[in-house]
Formats: structure tokens, C-alpha cells, sequence
């Protein structure tokens, strides 16, 4: 079975700096991987050109063996690739539901009326918000955004999520709800990619990890071995801890 | 909290301006006489209009259009191309050589597009494009401009121009649309790629070079030369005084044939008017509260987590500016329909797009009652601040002596009530409603 996201030479310019180096990275189906790194490593900024919202300067995204690398974020998301966002992303003006009505109707599988409400409302009821689609979104609190936020990435029933920071700003009891639900997922054999700083979590859910410092990948491997490596040690500490 | 307040408050405000709105102009009416109360009536409607364009572009999808008036008035050249008769005379002379100097000018620049495309790599590309375009433009004038000259000497004094199909003057309100919705599509083509403040910058620039065209270009709508006398789609007053059952209708109600003939000619424009607006506010309406409706907010609250739900924002960006620029193109022709000429000098931003713009926002951008509204509304003081403002000055200065200075100071100033008001009530509704007279929800 050929890899479900091929990543391959990434490269990323913002004017002189070079946020993102020639990363390769393969996910294979059903997978769970971490992407970690320091803060300013580069990894959002990888999910950002797998989902097309940044352009690549080099190098190529394969999903499902079809190249998306220049396509754009509406397009890429047409190949079954879902993700939240680092901030949450809510649209005000619309009510829980409709948010997540919003990638039912137009889009990859779309889907309309009674069919489509039923989606919602099962997707509101796997991340725990079930019956309280038709509240103003603005007035959810933070964790329950970003459960919309996942039920919004799934009602598209995508074959790759990519979560950016989502259990971040949780505290211990809600990171234990998150964490069940991305391990749901798992269950489930949707591929994740998850970027995170909360090694708990990164513990619990990721079979590997890719690590991350100043824009180049500086470890892969599966994540109790790469979170022992020195080198990642000594990128997250710096030299006196490694 | 507050917004759930509003959003239920909302709904029940609607009835209330609208029966105030009918009220004001009622009391016109009664006060002045029921044919201002029917031009007030007929304006605000196609005012309303106009501001619903306006309210798809900005209140659905947040696209900063400040080239109202070019669209507006691209609607009022379709009724002169599509309602007047033909000048067979300037057809003969260079109407054909006209068409074919346009030809080729279009033909220049898409042989412009498809060579650069065709050339990419090659490193004389930019030289020979130069030397393409150039060519292309002399070749161009030298076809089109003995033909302009030809045309606009047969009969300057009344015609000059290559006139119109002469088909029904309904069929132009349509055809204006289209026209706008063309330069729409040239302008989003070009603009709509860049920011919103970008968008806003060429949009302003459209407009004024539609007006220029509009304006210097006499061989199509004779320019500043203006084209009056324009078909009606309703009957004629000098008509209906001299016809049997009107003059006897009047008579056995009443009234005055004179009159009633104008008044019945403004109330035949606001059924269509009306006719109108109702299509376009039910369509409207459906359209807003469809999934297309739904993209369109989810687009304008955030287009990067649009785009990651699949959304083309571009796209749909294209779909409704084009769509907007048409209902203000299909406002213009009625317009011009109603003032049964065109004259393009009459053409001001402050009041084609300033002013339509102050319509939306008043009103509550978002929603399209609010537009329709607000049309009506600041349409209503537009006109009625200014002999409102004469009348409180004339009592306010009744006691003083002809010669004080102090009276000729008063009113001398009474013309700047109406932009005065304008800037009032836009302040006064941002501070104490700032989401319009009828919010979003």
C-alpha cells in the first residue's frame, strides 16, 4: 500500500529567512504521526503548504498518490484533506451547526438537506456538542470551538486530518476528553497528522514522530525513540540538558 | 448577550420602519403634493435597488465595490442602445467600419494575451508584445476614427450617433444588467485577486473612465449632447388627457385630468418598480438563505477556514460582485427609463455611490430589507432636506429686516443642509446603531 500523504523536499522562503528546508515525510494509511519542533520550527507552516493556504517554494505533496503541491486550498481539500486551525477559526455569523453544515453542502461528498443535517449531527455528537447546534458559535467556550472545529474538519469526511495545536489551552481533565476523541479517530483508521507540544498527548496517540528545529527535520522514528534522541533533546533544552 | 437581544428585537422593527417610511411619504402627499410623493416613491424604489446590488456585494460577501455610478450608468446607456431607433444615415456612413475598428482593437489585445502566452521563455517576448500592441493600436485608430468622424457628422444637431435596435424599452432594463455585469467581469477579472482596498481603488477608476467613455464617445450615446426623449414603457401624459376613458375616469371621480395623468404615469412606474424589487428581494432572500447563502457569510467571516472546507473563494467572489454590478446596471436602465434621458454629466459619485453606499449602511448592511430601507429612507431626506431646511430658515429669519446680514448669511447656507444631513444621520445611526437600522440578525 503506497503512502497516504507523501511529502517530499519541502521548501518555504519568506523573503530571506528559510522557514521550511527540504522535509520528506511519508503517512501511511490509518496512521497517527506527531509533528513536533520548537516554536518557530516550521511545522505549521508544513500543514500549511500540505493544505495549500501557503504556496510551496520547492519541492512536492503527494495525497493518495496524486500531486496536490500546487493546487489550491479549496482544491486540496477536494482530495479528502481536512484540518483545524492553531487559533480556531469559527465563522460568527453562522450558529453552531451551520458551521458544520458548511462542509457538507459544496463540498468533496457533497450532501444537502435531511442528509445533510444528519451528518452535522453526528459529528456534533462524537465531539460532544450534540444538541447544541443551533447556539451562536461565539457563545461556545474555548474547548468547545475547537470540538466544532473538529466536528466542522470531519463533517467534510476527510481521509487526512491535520491538526494544528488542537489540545493546546486545554487543561488536564479537558486534554483527556481530546485525547479520546483523536484516539476514536484512530480507531476509526482516519490518518492524522498532529502538531503538538503537549508530549502527554503526543505519548498517548502517535505511533512515530517527525521532529522539527529551524525549519529542518532533524528526527523521524517512532516517538519513545525520538523523544530520547539527543539531538531533539537538545533542540527543545538546548546543550546542557541533552 | 447583547446580540441575542438584537437578534430578537430584529424581526419585529421591520414592520414598524417600513409603516413610518409609508407615513413620510403619505404626509408628502397630503403636505406637498402626491406627484413629489410619487417621485420620492419611484427614486426610492429604484434607490433601493441600486443598495441591494450594493448590500450582495458588501453585506454577503464583504467586497468593497466603490464604482456604483460606472454600473449605474452602463445601465442607462443599454436603454438608449436597446430602446431608441436606428440612425440609418450613420449606420451608412460607419457603423460597419465602427464594429470592425473595435474588432481589431479587441483582436490586439487578445493576440496580446495569447502570444505572451505563446512566447514564454523567449527572450524578444516583451519586444515583439511592444511592438504588437502598438501597431495594433494605430491599425485600430486608423479604421475607428474616420468612421467616429463619419458618424457624428450626419445631423449633429439631433442625431450624430448610431441610435438603437429599437426593440421595447422593458427589454433594456435586462440588457443593463448584462452590460454591468460584463464590466463586472473585466474589473473582477483584473481586481478581485488583490485586497479589498485594492478592489475599492479600481472599482472608483471604472467608474470614472465608464463616465469618460460615456461621456466623449458621441457616436454611441451622443456624450454630453444627451439623449432625451426616450420610449416610455408606460402610456404618455398628453395621451391620456386626450383619450375618452381616462378623461371620463377622472371625471367621474373628481379629479383634475392634468394632474391625475402625471400621477397616473408615476403609479403605472412604481407597479413596475415594485414588480421589480419584489422578483429581485424574493430571489434574494431564497438565495441568502440557501447553502449558496451560507458559503457566501462563511467566505466573508473567514475565507482561509472557507478555503479549507473546500470552498473557491475566488470563485465565488467572481459569481457575486458580477451578480451585485448587475443589479445596479438593471437599477441605472430603470432610471434612465424613468427620466427618459440619458445625460451623462449628471453622473456624481457622491450621489451614485456615496450616496448608495450611506443607503446600505444605514439600513443594515447584510440584510436586504435593511438595503430597501435605507434606499427609501435617505432617498426620502435627500430630497426633502433641502426645501425642509429653506422653509425653517425663511421662519427663523421672518422677523429680521432684508438687509440684515445675518438673514442673507442664513440663507445662503440652507443648500448645505442636505450633505450636512447626510453626514448626520450616517453618524448618528453608527453611533447609536451601529449595524444599521435593520442588523444582519
Amino acid at each position: 500500500m503506497s503512502a497516504q500523504l507523501e511529502i517530499s523536499n519541502l521548501h518555504k522562503r519568506f523573503g530571506g529567512l528559510v522557514a521550511v528546508k527540504s522535509v520528506s515525510f511519508d503517512l501511511k494509511p490509518g496512521e497517527v504521526v506527531g509533528l513536533l519542533g520548537p516554536n518557530g520550527s516550521g511545522k505549521t507552516t508544513v500543514m500549511n503548504m500540505i493544505s495549500g493556504a501557503l504556496p510551496c517554494d520547492g519541492g512536492s505533496v503527494r495525497v493518495g498518490g496524486k500531486d496536490v503541491t500546487a493546487l489550491k486550498p479549496h482544491k486540496v481539500s477536494k482530495h479528502g484533506v481536512a484540518r483545524t486551525f492553531q487559533l480556531v477559526r469559527p465563522l460568527p455569523t453562522l450558529t453552531v451547526g451551520e458551521n458544520v453544515l458548511l462542509s457538507v453542502a459544496y463540498s468533496r461528498k457533497p450532501k444537502w438537506g435531511r442528509a445533510a443535517q444528519a451528518i452535522v449531527d453526528e459529528k456534533l455528537e462524537f465531539v460532544g456538542l450534540a444538541g447544541r447546534g443551533d447556539e451562536k458559535v461565539t457563545n461556545l467556550n474555548y474547548i468547545d470551538q475547537k470540538r466544532m472545529e473538529m466536528a466542522r474538519a470531519l463533517a467534510a469526511e476527510p481521509e487526512i486530518l491535520l491538526l494544528d495545536e488542537w489540545l493546546a489551552g486545554l487543561n488536564p481533565s479537558e486534554l483527556r476528553i481530546g485525547i479520546d476523541l483523536v484516539q476514536h479517530l484512530q480507531g476509526q483508521g482516519m490518518t492524522i497528522l498532529l502538531v503538538e507540544h503537549i508530549m502527554e498527548a503526543v505519548r498517548a496517540l502517535c505511533s512515530r514522530c517527525i521532529v522539527m528545529s529551524a525549519g529542518e527535520k532533524i528526527a523521524e522514528g517512532p516517538s519513545a525513540e525520538v523523544l530520547q534522541d539527543p539531538v531533539v533533546i537538545k533542540a527543545y533544552l538546548g546543550d546542557d540538558h541533552a | 448577550m447583547s446580540q441575542s437581544h438584537v437578534a430578537q428585537t430584529a424581526p419585529n422593527r421591520a414592520p414598524l420602519y417600513f409603516g413610518m417610511m409609508a407615513v413620510l411619504i403619505i404626509a408628502v402627499g397630503f403636505l406637498q403634493s402626491w406627484n413629489s410623493a410619487l417621485f420620492i416613491l419611484n427614486m426610492g424604489l429604484i434607490s433601493a435597488i441600486m443598495a441591494l446590488g450594493v448590500n450582495l456585494q458588501w453585506g454577503f460577501a464583504g467586497l468593497f465595490n466603490v464604482g456604483v455610478m460606472g454600473f449605474v450608468a452602463l445601465g442607462g446607456l443599454a436603454v438608449v442602445l436597446i430602446s431608441t431607433s436606428p440612425v440609418g444615415e450613420a449606420w451608412q456612413a460607419g457603423g460597419l467600419r465602427v464594429l470592425f475598428g473595435l474588432a481589431i482593437g479587441v483582436a490586439t489585445i487578445v493576440g496580446g494575451i495569447v502570444f505572451w502566452a505563446m512566447l514564454r521563455g523567449n527572450k524578444y517576448r516583451a519586444l515583439f508584445i511592444a511592438a504588437w500592441l502598438i501597431a495594433g493600436f494605430f491599425i485600430f485608430r486608423a479604421v475607428f476614427d474616420p468612421a467616429v468622424a463619419a458618424i457624428e457628422a450626419v445631423n449633429p444637431a439631433i442625431s450624430g450617433n448610431l441610435g438603437g435596435l429599437g426593440l421595447p424599452v422593458l427589454i433594456a432594463w435586462p440588457v443593463g444588467g448584462l452590460f454591468a455585469a460584463g464590466a463586472a467581469w473585466l474589473v473582477a477579472k483584473t481586481a478581485l485577486g488583490l485586497r479589498s482596498d485594492y478592489l475599492a481603488i479600481a472599482t472608483l477608476g471604472i467608474a470614472e473612465i465608464i463616465i469618460a467613455v460615456l461621456k466623449n464617445e458621441d457616436w454611441l450615446g451622443r456624450g454630453v449632447k444627451n439623449v432625451i426623449g426616450l420610449p416610455r414603457p408606460v402610456p404618455y401624459e398628453i395621451d391620456l388627457q386626450q383619450s375618452e376613458w381616462f378623461i371620463g375616469l377622472m371625471q367621474s371621480i373628481g379629479a383634475n385630468p392634468v394632474t391625475a395623468s402625471s400621477i397616473f404615469v408615476k403609479l403605472c412606474y412604481a407597479g413596475l418598480f415594485f414588480a421589480v424589487i419584489i422578483i429581485l428581494i424574493t430571489a434574494m432572500q431564497l438565495a441568502l438563505n440557501s447553502p449558496w447563502g451560507r458559503m457566501m457569510r462563511a467566505i466573508r467571516d473567514n475565507e482561509v477556514s472557507s478555503e479549507a472546507m473546500g470552498k473557491n473563494v475566488t470563485g465565488r467572489h467572481l459569481q457575486i460582485f458580477v451578480l451585485g454590478a448587475a443589479i445596479c446596471g438593471l437599477a441605472g436602465a430603470m432610471m434612465t427609463t424613468l427620466d427618459g434621458q440619458l445625460t451623462p454629466s449628471s453622473y456624481q459619485p457622491l450621489r451614485f455611490t456615496f450616496l448608495v453606499w450611506v443607503m446600505v449602511i444605514v439600513g443594515g448592511s447584510g440584510n436586504n430589507w435593511g438595503a430597501v430601507l435605507g434606499g427609501l429612507f435617505i432617498w426620502f431626506l435627500w430630497v426633502e432636506v433641502e426645501p425642509i431646511g429653506r422653509f425653517i430658515a425663511e421662519v427663523i429669519t421672518s422677523g429680521m429686516a432684508d438687509t440684515s446680514a445675518l438673514k442673507a448669511v442664513i440663507l445662503e447656507r440652507t443648500v448645505y443642509v442636505r450633505p450636512l444631513t447626510m453626514g448626520l444621520v450616517l453618524l448618528f445611526v453608527l453611533r447609536f446603531n451601529p449595524r444599521g437600522l435593520l442588523p444582519e440578525r
